[in-house]
């Protein structure tokens, strides 16, 4: 929020004061300290200028009005007083944020997207192998990869193969019928 | 063409210029380019701030905060080394061109 006081100026409205600092104010990409330093110069050049036109004899809203208008657009006076700031050190800084940003997301999606299909695939093993289990339909996980044995190891080798886009049910997550004797 | 059109192109110049002799504030520094032109132009307040920020960024000048007799702090801007420099190669560059468009408009007008 900008400051537009304390001051001693005769405008008798602040709040065109307050639209104008705060237009400027929301096209600023700057940090607070320096845009409240901007902000403070507007302010007081815009103090200086309706002092000026009073003393003239303008009506101090006429006054701060015209104060307003030399210095044009406030979206414009915004924008040019960003680019004039913004030095190749700025430049270097935002492009290295927005670097770390994307890397950070990427990597993070990446780690995401894997563990939620690993997940995925392992709830999915277990929840057959215990149907087959439990119901005795005689049902039960086959799995091919070598080393791997019981339930979990099952799970964990369905998880594996999906990563891995081997096919499900014929090279790890095979279901079949139980020989009966 | 515009007056202000000219003088656009020679704020840097004009704003270096009116420094030249100790350090002023925003409103000073328009204030001084107006009376040292015998009131003929009066610089862009919309484009003053963003020229002396932009002279500021390349250390051309040294902007400080002072007290006013208002109330509200004063940026006062004042030239370092490198804008004395660099009002002494503008000044170079003005009358050259300056000169030429002289000689130019000279040509025109005994045509």
């Amino acid at each position: 929020m900008p400051d537009v006081g304390p001051r001693t100026s005769p405008s008798p409205d602040w709040s065109q004061r307050y639209h104008f600092l705060s237009a400027i104010e929301t096209r600023l990409p700057l940090p607070v300290d320096e845009r409240r330093e901007v902000l403070e110069e507007i302010g007081s050049h815009l103090d200086d200028v309706v002092d000026d036109l009073v003393a003239r004899g303008w009506d101090a809203g006429a006054a701060e009005r015209r104060a307003q208008a030399r210095l044009g657009p406030p979206d414009l006076l915004a924008d040019e007083l960003a680019r004039a700031r913004r030095s190749p050190r700025h430049l270097l800084e935002a492009a290295g944020v927005s670097l770390r940003v994307a890397v950070s997301t990427g990597i993070s999606g990446l780690i995401v997207g894997y563990a939620a299909v690993f997940v995925t695939a392992f709830a999915a093993a277990m929840a057959l192998q215990m149907i087959g289990a439990v119901t005795g339909t005689g049902w039960k996980l086959q799995c091919t990869l070598p080393g791997r044995r019981g339930c979990v190891g099952n799970a964990v080798s369905s998880g594996i193969g999906l990563l891995r886009h081997d096919e499900l049910p014929r090279q790890c997550l095979g279901l079949g019928r139980r020989r009966r004797n | 063409m515009a007056r202000s059109e000219l003088v656009k192109g020679t704020l840097t110049l004009l704003v270096l210029s009116v420094l030249e002799n100790g350090e002023l504030y925003g409103y000073e520094i328009a204030q001084r380019i107006r009376q040292r032109s015998g009131e003929v132009f009066a610089p862009s307040e919309g484009a003053l701030y963003p020229t002396l920020h932009r002279l500021e960024r390349e250390g051309a000048l040294q902007a400080s905060w002072g007290p006013s007799e208002r109330g509200p702090r004063r940026r006062y801007y004042a030239l370092t080394a490198h804008g004395r420099s660099l009002l002494a190669n503008a000044r170079i560059e003005w009358r050259t061109i300056s000169a030429g468009v002289a000689g130019v408009v000279g040509t025109l007008t005994d045509a």
